[in-house]
């Protein structure tokens, strides 16, 4: 077990060098001069913008200055400064936590929501129920985040005050600690919630169809008890990995939600700084979004041993 | 052994000539988008304490769906029983609350499944699949109910049943599998145990451990047992009596030996003539020409009929009952006395 973690965490390395290359390489494509985006709608003097260039490595090849990059936050852990000499992960601290925060009220949304509809249609299979879930869940996955998100922030930020006087969900911002994070964490989670509710549903009804469930029963067990300890162990194992690797998704989904609920995390800064053309921001902020996709893949696929017994890992 | 929990009101007692399990007249119908289909179309057998039954048949026979409708574990719906009994020691299981029913199930019937990897829960130890039993059951607690579990699987004799006890399904093989599915099974000393085609899914050499061991169990607590199969040579040794079914019928009723030497109905006599023989080694084997028939859409007369040397025209128009040649046995054709004289294929 301890080997198969160390060998994932060496494999992680290349993908990392990889994807932040990759990265690197679209925002030096980008179009446009950042020492001309930092002067705003002045023109620079030449040679002020000469010694930034310097400054910045901006005139060394591409690679060379991947290389200044990508040694720094290895082996010093420095995410390097923005045109405003202002650490990087500095920036991204502070950031990263709403951003975290948000994802993960999210997650316990989906989690909940998703599996308790998902179970609840399975159980409920061929009946009013089913189909209404089911034709729930094809409106959530087909109605775009930006139409939920507004409609949402009407109806339950605006109009419920208006209506009722009841201040439960704030319109935008983060000043009414875990309240603030309800509402966007709904539209984040919406298509998500949608695709859980399918799965497990899915997975439930396949599970239930097994030969050991009519074991269970022949047992003479319950049928609480044949669907709660035998079918639902089996029926979790896929839906756990899925949430898994949804965190990931979720973290790197969220400039739309962000934007909209006006959430100052990192979906907003990476908008902000790809606008102002800050290389060493957005590197930092898709690195660190790239570990975490890493880090949640590895914790599911560890997970996935410790749900299956019949998967063992050298 | 305690048995208040299971109360089978009010014919505890076996009335005197009442067979410890009795299926009357038994029908199952699965109602589908295509049709119905008549599964099992009015099955009557009885097995006694200590008598083992063998139901023979092709797949589609209806013998695993008559198995599962005295387990009570068939999908209803699309499964319907529109007419029949199943008498367990007197009471009709069929007229029996669910409640009722389950205590039953697993407790004082019990039965053992085809492919032992399938039909056991991937995700838990065998321990704790045996042991869950005594724990559901008996209320035992669960260091004690794990005790109970290595001595059954002892007792089915599986080597270092201690170490073993908390490994999975996986780890072990077809055969120890199919042994751990019989000690969970006979964990709660049932009456009656069922076993649908318990080695079909073994090698031969195993099997014949597996058949073995069924039968010492037997012998050590006079269970009734019902032994499913499509293998005529498997149960040679174990049965007292075989019933053949085709078609969701029971074709022929008899002792074991009876219809070894002298099939009475001419599908018997084609699945003992399609058995390979080392004495005609060489020659052709014999098969029953035609298909199993359609269950959706029965032949008219006797099921049989499209695929039978012995046909009349009569066959084609009036279905046969199961006729009495003599006590227990009984064959369903017209013609059973042609069959009984006529030589053997081959």
């Amino acid at each position: 077990m301890g080997r198969y973690v160390i060998r994932r965490l060496i494999q992680a390395i290349p993908v990392l060098l990889g994807a932040t290359l990759l990265i690197f390489c679209i925002v030096f494509a980008l179009p446009g001069d950042p020492i001309a985006a930092l002067f705003g709608d002045k023109r620079p003097d030449p040679a002020v913008a000469e010694v930034l260039r310097e400054q910045y490595h901006l005139n060394d090849p591409l690679l060379l200055q991947y290389w200044y990059y990508i040694s720094g936050v290895l082996f010093r852990g420095d995410f390097g400064v923005n045109f405003a000499d202002v650490p990087v992960s500095q920036i991204m601290v502070g950031k990263f936590q709403i951003t975290l925060n948000l994802a993960l009220t999210a997650l316990v949304m989906e989690a909940f929501i998703g599996v308790g509809l998902g179970l609840w249609a399975a159980l409920r299979r061929g009946k009013a129920t089913d189909t209404m879930i089911l034709a729930s869940t094809l409106l959530l996955i087909s109605v775009p985040t930006l139409v939920t998100g507004f409609v949402l922030q009407l109806l339950l930020g605006v109009k419920l005050k208006e209506w009722t006087g009841l201040d439960i969900f704030p319109v935008a911002g983060t000043f009414a600690g875990w309240r603030s994070y309800v509402l966007p964490g709904f539209v984040l989670a919406g298509t998500s919630i949608a695709y859980l509710t399918r799965l497990t549903r899915t997975s439930l009804v396949e599970t239930l169809r097994a030969d050991y469930i009519r074991t269970a029963t022949a047992k003479g067990l319950s049928r609480r008890r044949v669907i709660g300890r035998h079918g639902l162990r089996n029926a979790l194992i896929p839906l756990v990995t899925y949430l898994g690797a949804d965190l990931g998704n979720l973290m790197g989904g969220a400039v739309i939600t962000e934007t909209i609920f006006n959430l100052q995390g990192i979906g907003n800064q990476l908008f902000t700084s790809v606008y102002l053309r800050e290389q060493p921001v957005v590197v930092g902020i898709v690195t660190v979004l790239v570990l975490i996709y890493i880090l949640a893949n590895l914790v599911v696929d560890l997970l996935y041993a410790v749900l299956d017994p019949r998967i063992r890992y050298e | 052994m305690n048995k208040t929990s299971t109360d089978l009101s009010p014919a505890e007692v076996t009335p005197g000539d009442e067979p410890l399990l009795a299926v009357d007249d038994l029908h199952v119908e699965f109602h589908t988008r295509a049709g119905t289909v008549r599964a099992v179309n009015g099955v009557s057998y009885t097995v006694g304490a200590g008598e083992t039954l063998a139901v023979l048949g092709e797949s589609g026979s209806g013998k695993s769906v008559t198995a599962q409708a005295i387990m009570g574990i068939l999908d209803m719906p699309p499964a319907v029983i529109p007419h029949g009994e199943i008498r367990f020691k007197g009471t009709d299981l069929l007229k029996l609350s669910e409640e009722a029913r389950t205590q039953v199930r697993g407790q004082r019937i019990a039965m053992i499944f085809q492919d032992a990897l399938s039909a056991l829960n991937p995700v838990f130890t065998v321990g704790w699949q045996i042991s869950e039993m005594f724990r559901v059951h008996r209320g035992m607690s669960k260091s004690e109910a794990m005790k109970k579990a290595v001595e059954l699987m002892d007792r089915v004799r599986i080597p270092a049943a201690k170490q073993r006890v908390h490994d999975y399904p996986h780890q072990f093989s077809g055969g120890m599998r199919q042994r751990i599915m019989i000690a969970m099974s006979i964990a709660l000393d049932p009456e009656v145990l069922i076993a649908d085609e318990p080695t079909t899914a073994l090698d031969v050499t195993v099997q014949a451990q597996i058949m073995e061991l069924l039968a010492e169990l037997q012998r050590e607590s006079q269970m009734g047992l019902i032994l499913i199969t499509h293998d005529l040579g498997v149960v040679a040794d174990v049965a007292d009596k075989i019933a053949v079914m085709y078609a969701g019928r029971i074709v022929e009723n008899a002792p074991v030996y009876d219809i070894y030497k002298t099939p009475a109905h001419p599908y018997t006599k084609g699945l003992l003539d399609s058995i390979p023989r080392v004495d005609l080694k060489g020659q052709d084997l014999y098969a029953i020409k035609g298909l199993p028939p359609n269950l959706l859409d029965l032949p008219k007369g006797c099921s049989f009929h499209p695929r039978c040397p012995y046909r009349q025209d009569n066959c084609e128009s009036t279905a046969p009952q199961l006729y009495e040649i003599s006590g227990i046995r009984g064959s369903a054709c017209h013609y059973w006395r042609e069959v009984l004289d006529g030589e053997r294929q081959q």
